[in-house]
This record gives C-alpha cells, structure tokens and sequence, in this order.
C-alpha cells in the first residue's frame, strides 16, 4: 500500500486552528462556548503533516477500500445514468471535517491530460480502530465521472489512468497522485456490458453499442 | 388575477395549500401554430395538478418529417408554460430501459400522435416511476428546457445566433418532461400547461450544429449534521466552442448555483473571472439566453453548487429519511425530484459547433 506523506503548508499552530469547524462525529452540546467548548475532533497529531490515502466506496458494504498504485477501481451506474467512480480520500493528522477533497483524473498515456475534476466541501472523516480517519459516508465520496467520455483516445476500462487527490485542511494542504485501472464491475451482465460499450473510446452519446471500432487504442506504459 | 395571487400567497404563509381553479381561468398564454414551411408546434395538454402535491410527465413525440425527409433545423424555441412549472426538459429518446414509450397511453402533442407516461407524485412510488427514475439519460442527449414560467411572463424565447440550428431528424423519437408543483413557492393555480415552438431555421447558409451538454451531480447528500456543503465538478468539452446558453437547476436546500469556463488543465477552482453563470433561485432560475463564451481547446466547464440545509416545507424529516438509501437518519437530502424530500444538482448547457458528440456529465 502506497501511502502519501503530505507535501503540506502547516499555516496553522499546532492545534489551534483560525477557526475550528463544525464537529463531524461529536454532538456539539448547548454549553457556554468560552467556558466548556468541546476540543475539535482531530484524527491523529494535527501538528504532523498530513498523511493521505485513496480508495473507493464499497457498495455492498459501504466501506471505504484502499487503493494501491496500479490497482483496480469498479466503475459503477449511477441512478439516471453514466459511469462513475465513488472514490474518496483516508487520512491521519486531520480534523474529522477537512475543509476540502479534490480527485482528479488523469490520462498519461500518452501525454498528461486532465479528465476530470471534483471537489467536496467538507469532506467528514471517520476515526477507525487503526487511526484512520475514512469518510463518514458517500456524501464525503466523489463521483469521479468515467464514462461515456467524449474523444477518449483509449477505453475507459482496464487500462492505468493517473488521480491526484488533494485535501485542504485549516489552512493546510496535502497531495498526492498514484495510478488505478477502472473497471466495468457490475455483476448484472446487461449493465456490464451497456459500461463496457460507453467506456470504449469510439462510443458516441445516444449511438449504438458496440460502436463501430475506428481502430486499436495506441497501447501504452504509463 | 395580481391581487388573487398576492391573497393566495398570503395564505401559503398562514400554512394553507394553494389551489387549482378551474382549467385556463383567469390565465392564458398563446403562441401561434406553425404550419410546416415555419417549423412545428408541439402542445402537452392541460392537466390538473392536485394541491400539495407535485407531477412529472413524459411525453414522447417524433419529429415530424417537414423538410421532405431532410433533417429538420431549428433556430428558435419558443415555450410557453402555465406558471407553476418547475421544469421542461425536451431530450433525444436513444437507448431504452425502463422508460418506454410504447409502455404510454396514447395522447397527442397538438397535431402529433404521442404517448404519455404520468409519473403522478414522487411519493406516490418513492420515485421509482419511470418518468421519475429516468435511468436512461446518460445517453438522451438533451436538446431544450426551460424553468421559467410567471403569471406576467410564462414565455422563454430562444433565438438561437445567427447561422446556429438545432438539427433533428425526421422520425427522431424526443421525450418531453414536464414537472409541475402545486404549493408554497411554486402553486399551479392553473393547471398544468405546456407549448413549445420549433421554428425553422431558413437562411440560405448551412447552419453550424448547436451540441448539448447535461451534467448532474447523483451522489449529493445536504444533512442535518453538516447543513452547509458544496459539490464541485468539471465537464470536458475538449474542442473549442461557444456556450450561448445556460441553466442550473436545484432545489430548496439550493443556494447558489455557479457555471465557470475551465481550461482543462487546473485542478483549482478557476477565478472568479471565468464565472459566466450565477444563479440563486430554485423555483425561477434564470435561464442565460445571449450567452457568447469561449472555451479553451481541452477544457470545459466548472459546475458548483451550494446548499444549505432547511427542513422541509410541507412533508418530514421522516419522508426525507424514508428516500435516504443509506438510512443515515440524519434528514439527508439525496439525489431526486421532489422539490421538498430530494435535491439535485444540474446543469444544461448549449454551445456551438457541435463536437463529435453531445455530452453528458456526472
């Protein structure tokens, strides 16, 4: 498992954010705030800089699942449609709400093209048993579009495509980039196969599937 | 007709649900019928919205053959609505799944053969309807829509630029989707009413092709816990075009509803110069008509939008936890179409040329 030391700005004294953000896993009680207000929630050493995992949510289990370089991410049907990955970010040294979360999806084969780009406002962690803080659920997700995708010059599907993710928190800031490989994982074969035909780089919005083949992607090693 | 709305509003706000009167009393939009050599007129007819409750329909009509089996283009949309509308989409029927139109009962759009399927209330079949539960539009390209529609002016006309045109084709299947609500900001007090004109584009030029695009956010959540948030994305383009018209769409949680021109190669929100879209309202969003930006070659769009958690106007907490598939308990707005137990995140967008294909976006 990959894990990615932040490259961060610690902008903030240890602990002492310019301003603590809302609570995500601790009900803020009625209380004086001058007197008795409750620490933030932190996961790990805020002091430390950040750590950052990636991984995606697990439908069935809803369970965050870390991804390591090169490994596979299920793309999955949303309700009205399209192909997405519901990819999110772990990490330690962090408030339980980061300010921000941003994936973005990379074509490095060739060249280094930007895809896709999403962003989160907060992003509310979880602590887990093994100091990780995952999201607290979907809505702390992105829904990193992957198909159908217009002049794609490869198949959006089985092949290594770049994210970088980036988190934002009080002020400061982390990153990190690693290489996944998308995959048509639904177990209905009908939606398999209808992810498998919009994935492909010749598919054309609202055109037939399979679309009609304009030649073998250009093969290569990121 | 004023002052009958003004005593109406009045009395949404001491709590009452507004009322449907008699069809057409009092209120009357007309566009006139064209005949072929002007373009095509489609008319949805009148239905009655019960108070308290709102309507989805899908309409589904083919393009006539009005240009001796040529394509037919287009450029001018000119809808009329009785107000109370919350939406008109008009898509390209393509891959079918679950919304069929065969599975409709026959009507007709003024002088076309049509069918309809009413998805009725979303609580009447939490939203799995058909009409409500479009799980097909990743690949319906869209092609119209409009949310504007007032007592003094229940019209949108859309004159697309010069040398510009929608192209259909003869026979091409188009589904139109009204959503109707029927309290608090958005009474029906007129029923149900929806006109759209085609209008032929007849200049001597062949005409550059608008394309579409339609982005949607499905996996928001506006919760109790965590009442304000923001979801952000971008949608590729890739060639350079010229975005003309624009509209966002939420719901009530909505607060502000951005569109930026991205450049493709920034993982940043872009700056606050690159904005060309701004809405705040989600019952009568302003739909950007004369819209003439550039985008870069290998960039797009950036969409945000912005909520903040309210409970709901007129149903509950316990209706909103109810549609929440993670039963999180937490009084989550999620992705769907009620106005007042689900939240969307929306985008339409009309640009030219046309690339290689429309585009579709989550």
């Amino acid at each position: 498992m990959l894990r990615y030391l932040a490259i961060a700005s610690v902008l903030a004294a240890c602990g002492t954010p310019g301003e603590v953000p809302k609570d995500a896993a601790v009900d803020t009680p009625p209380v004086d705030a001058e007197v008795d207000a409750p620490p933030p929630c932190t996961i790990g050493d805020v002091a430390q800089p950040i750590e950052l995992e990636f991984g995606y949510y697990d439908g069935t289990t809803g369970a965050f699942v870390p991804v390591g370089n090169m490994m596979p991410v299920p793309v999955a049907l949303s309700a009205q449609g399209g192909f997405t990955m519901r990819v999110g970010v772990r990490a330690r040294n962090v408030h339980c709400t980061v300010q921000s979360a941003t994936i973005a999806l990379f074509d490095t084969c060739p060249g280094d093209k930007l895809l896709k780009v999403e962003s989160r406002s907060p992003v509310l962690l979880m602590e887990g048993s093994d100091g990780w803080g995952t999201p607290l659920n979907l809505g702390s997700y992105m829904q990193l579009h992957a198909c159908p995708y217009p002049d794609l010059p490869r198949h959006m599907e089985d092949v290594p495509y770049e994210i970088q993710l980036a988190v934002e928190d009080s002020g400061r800031t982390a990153q990190g980039s690693l290489h996944v490989v998308p995959y048509c994982a639904d177990s209905d074969e009908e939606t398999r196969l209808l992810c498998e035909c919009q994935c492909n780089k010749d598919y054309v919005l609202g055109g037939a599937c399979p679309p009609t083949s304009s030649g073998e992607p250009p093969v290569c090693d990121p | 007709m004023r002052a009958y709305c003004i005593l109406a509003l009045g009395l949404f706000a001491c709590g009452e649900e507004p009322t449907t009167t008699e069809p057409d009393a009092g209120f009357q939009w007309e566009l006139e019928d064209l005949d072929d050599s002007q373009g095509f007129s489609l008319r949805v007819p009148q239905f009655e919205v019960p108070a308290g409750l709102e309507s989805q329909n899908c309409y589904f009509v083919r393009v006539p053959d009005i240009n001796n089996g040529g394509p037919v283009y287009v450029d001018r949309v000119l809808t009329a609505m009785n107000p109370g509308s919350h939406h008109m989409n008009v898509f390209r029927v393509r891959t079918v799944s679950g919304l069929r139109p065969e599975d409709g009962e026959p009507t007709a759009l003024g002088a076309y053969p049509s069918t309809v399927l009413y998805g009725g209330d979303f609580n009447d079949t939490m939203g799995m309807h058909p009409c409500w539960n479009s799980a097909n539009w990743a690949d319906w390209p869209l092609v119209a829509n409009s949310q504007h529609a007032t007592e003094d002016n229940p019209y949108t006309d859309w004159q697309l630029p010069d040398t510009v045109a929608i192209k259909l084709d003869p026979g091409e299947m188009l589904m139109v989707q009204t959503h109707y609500v029927n309290r608090g900001d958005q009474p029906t007090l007129y029923g149900g009413k929806v006109g759209i004109n085609f209008y032929k584009y007849v200049e001597p030029a062949a005409p550059q092709e608008l394309g579409t695009l339609f982005a949607t956010q499905q996996e928001i959540r506006i919760c109790q816990s965590t009442p304000t948030v923001r979801y952000s994305g971008t949608c590729p383009i890739n060639d350079p075009v010229t975005v003309i018209a624009a509209n966002g769409h939420f719901h009530k949680r909505g607060r502000q509803f951005d569109v930026s021109t991205w450049d493709g190669a920034s993982i940043t929100h872009p700056p606050a110069s690159a904005m060309f879209y701004s809405s705040d309202s989600w019952s009568h969003p302003e739909m950007a008509l004369d819209l003439s930006i550039p985008t870069a070659q290998g960039g797009g769009v950036w969409w945000d939008c912005s909520y903040e958690w309210t409970p709901p106007s007129y149903l509950t907490c316990d209706e909103v936890n109810a549609k929440d598939p993670l039963q999180q308990g937490d009084c989550c707005y999620t992705f769907g179409g009620n106005t007042d137990t689900g939240e969307h995140c929306n985008l339409f967008l009309y640009y030219y040329p046309k690339t290689a294909t429309d585009q579709f976006c989550n």
